[in-house]
C-alpha cells in the first residue's frame, strides 16, 4: 500500500523551487530567537544554497559547516515533522498529520540529519535548490518507512483497508486535543508567572540565553556578571522551573 | 500527572538536560521508546522545557547529531604518549589545576600476571597553553583495571568529541561522542572494555572543534574504575584540533 510512494531523488529534482530569498525568509520566520531569527548576530545562520564557502565545507564534511547547516535547518524540519504532509499511494491521497511527541521528533530529527550528512547525501545535493526541500525529502522518506512498518501491525488489526481511490487520513499520532491545547496554555501561563518572579539578574539571563539565544559570554557582558554566574543562573532557572511546576501541581512531586 | 513507575522522572530529566553519557542516553532512550508511560512523561517534561526554552529540542538533538557524524582529521594535532608508566610518571608531576580530591577514592587492584613496572601511574591530563598535554600523577591504574574516561570542557563554543581507539587499527571502542557546543561544564563518562587482543596500546582521542581546545578551560580526566576485565599496557593521549 505504501510501498510505492517513496519520494525519490528524481521527484526532488523536479520539485518546484523557491528562490533563495524565499527560502531564507521562510527559515527566518521559523527560527525565532535561539535559531538565528535575527535577534542575535552571533547566531545568524547562512543558508547552504547561498553561501559558497559553506557549501564547500559542507561537501567536504567539515564539522563547522555541518554545525552551521544543522542550526540553519533544524527548526524548519521540526516544524515540518510536527505539521505533517500528504502523499500519494497508488490512487490514494494519504495525510500524515505530523506528531506532537517530542521524543519522536527528536528521534526523527536525529535520523534525518544522520542521513543528510552521510557522504553520499552530501554529494547528491546540488547546491542550487533550497536545501530545506532536500531535507524534507529525507524526512518524508523516513516517516514513510515508519508508516510502512506500522502498516503491518495495522493489517493485523483491521478487516478492511481503504479502497483504492479513497482518500484517507493516515493518522500516526492523533492531533492535539482541546485538553492538550488548554494544558499548553496553562503551561505558558506558568512559564510567564515563573519568569515574572525571577530576580532581575536571572530574568536578564533567562531572556538573553533562552529567548534571544545569546552566548553565555555575551549575556555575562550584558548583565555584568561572570560567565560562570550565567551558567549557575541557567541551572537555577531550570531547576527552579520544575520546582515551580511541582508547586503548581503541573508535575507530581 | 500520572507517575511513571518504570523509569524514574529523575532519569528522564537527566536525559532532557543532557547530563547522561552518550551510551547511557542511548540506553535510556531505548527504554523510553518501549515504555509508553515514560514516553508520555518525556514528552510532557520536554514540552515544559521547550516552553521555558524555545529551541531546547533542537539543541538536544544537535549534540546527538554532531556527536555521530563522520569525523575528519585535520591539523594541528598534538600527540603525547607515554609508554609503560610506573614510578617515572611521578616525575611528571606538575601543578595541579584541579583539586586532588577529584581523583581520589578508587579501588586499586593489581594484575597478578604483571609486575609493578606495568603500573600506570598517571591518569590525568590537561591541555596547556602551548597545546601540549600536561600530565599529572593522580592515581594508579594497573593493567587489568578498567577505565572510565570523563571529559569536561568549559570552552565557549568548543565541541569536544571523544573516542577511544585501540591498536593500529584504531578500533573504536566507544562511539564518538561530544559535549554540546557552548555547554556548561559537563562530564561525559565513557566506559569500555578493551578487546581481548589488545596488546600494545590504547589511545583516547579528544577532538576539539572551533579552533582547538581552550587551553585554560579544557581538560581530560582519565580515571580508573572499580570494575574488571581491561588490559591496558600503554596509554596515549591524542588531541586533535579542528580549525
Amino acid at each position: 500500500m505504501i510501498g510505492s510512494i517513496r519520494t525519490t531523488a528524481a521527484s526532488f529534482a523536479s520539485a518546484p523551487t523557491k528562490s533563495p530569498l524565499e527560502d531564507q525568509a521562510a527559515s527566518t520566520r521559523g527560527n525565532p530567537g535561539v535559531w538565528g531569527g535575527g535577534s542575535s548576530p552571533n547566531r545568524r545562520v547562512a543558508m547552504l544554497d547561498q553561501d559558497r564557502r559553506l557549501l564547500d565545507g559542507f561537501r567536504k564534511g567539515e564539522r563547522r559547516a555541518l554545525e552551521q547547516v544543522y542550526r540553519a535547518y533544524a527548526h524548519e524540519l521540526v516544524t515540518f515533522l510536527r505539521g505533517g504532509f500528504t502523499f500519494r499511494s497508488g490512487d490514494q491521497v494519504i495525510a500524515f498529520r505530523g506528531t506532537q511527541s517530542n521524543f519522536q521528533i527528536e528521534d526523527w530529527l536525529h535520523e534525518v540529519f544522520l542521513r543528510a550528512f552521510s557522504d553520499a547525501a552530501r554529494a547528491q545535493y546540488d547546491g542550487i535548490r533550497p536545501y530545506s526541500a532536500y531535507l524534507k525529502m529525507i524526512a518524508r522518506n523516513l516517516v514513510l518507512d515508519e508508516l510502512r512498518r506500522k502498516e503491518h501491525r495495522l493489517r493485523a488489526q483491521v478487516d478492511t483497508l481503504p479502497e483504492p481511490g479513497e482518500a484517507v487520513d493516515f493518522e500516526v499520532q492523533r492531533p492535539e486535543s482541546p485538553e492538550e491545547v488548554t494544558e499548553k496554555a496553562q503551561l505558558r501561563a506558568h512559564v510567564d508567572e515563573y519568569v515574572a518572579q525571577l530576580p532581575p539578574r536571572e530574568r536578564h539571563v533567562y531572556l538573553g540565553r533562552f529567548r534571544e539565544g545569546l552566548d553565555q559570554k555575551d549575556v555575562a557582558k550584558q548583565v555584568g556578571i561572570s560567565v560562570s554566574k550565567v551558567k549557575t543562573s541557567e541551572k537555577r532557572i531550570r531547576e527552579g522551573f520544575y520546582a515551580f511546576l511541582i508547586e503548581k501541581g503541573w508535575v507530581n512531586p | 500527572m500520572k507517575r511513571n513507575e518504570g523509569i524514574p522522572r529523575g532519569e528522564i530529566l537527566s536525559l532532557l538536560r543532557g547530563r547522561l553519557s552518550p551510551s547511557s542516553a542511548t540506553e535510556l532512550r531505548d527504554r523510553i521508546r518501549e515504555d509508553e508511560a515514560a514516553r508520555a512523561m518525556y514528552d510532557r517534561l520536554a514540552t515544559a522545557e521547550a516552553m521555558l526554552h524555545p529551541g531546547a529540542l533542537e539543541e538536544r538533538v544537535e549534540a546527538r547529531v554532531l556527536g555521530t557524524i563522520p569525523r575528519r582529521r585535520s591539523a594541528p594535532r598534538v600527540w603525547m604518549g607515554w609508554g609503560v608508566l610506573s614510578a617515572a610518571a611521578a616525575a611528571l608531576a606538575l601543578s595541579l589545576p584541579f583539586p586532588a580530591s577529584e581523583t581520589g577514592g578508587y579501588a586499586r587492584r593489581g594484575d597478578p600476571n604483571l609486575d609493578g613496572d606495568h603500573v600506570l601511574q598517571v591518569l590525568r591530563a590537561r591541555v596547556g597553553a602551548d597545546d601540549r598535554l600536561t600530565i599529572e600523577p593522580a592515581t594508579e591504574v594497573r593493567p587489568g583495571d578498567p577505565l572510565r574516561f570523563a571529559v569536561a570542557s568549559r570552552a565557549r563554543d568548543a565541541l569536544v568529541s571523544v573516542l577511544a581507539v585501540a591498536g593500529n587499527a584504531r578500533t573504536v571502542l566507544e562511539p564518538a561522542t561530544s559535549l554540546p557546543r557552548g555547554s556548561q561544564v559537563r562530564r561525559l563518562d565513557l566506559s569500555f572494555r578493551a578487546p581481548d587482543d589488545l596488546q600494545t596500546d590504547l589511545r583516547i582521542v579528544a577532538v576539539f572543534s572551533h579552533g582547538g581546545p581552550d587551553p585554560e578551560l579544557s581538560r581530560i580526566d582519565l580515571q580508573p574504575r572499580d570494575t574488571d576485565n581491561l588490559s591496558v599496557r600503554v596509554l596515549t593521549l591524542e588531541l586533535e584540533a579542528q580549525p
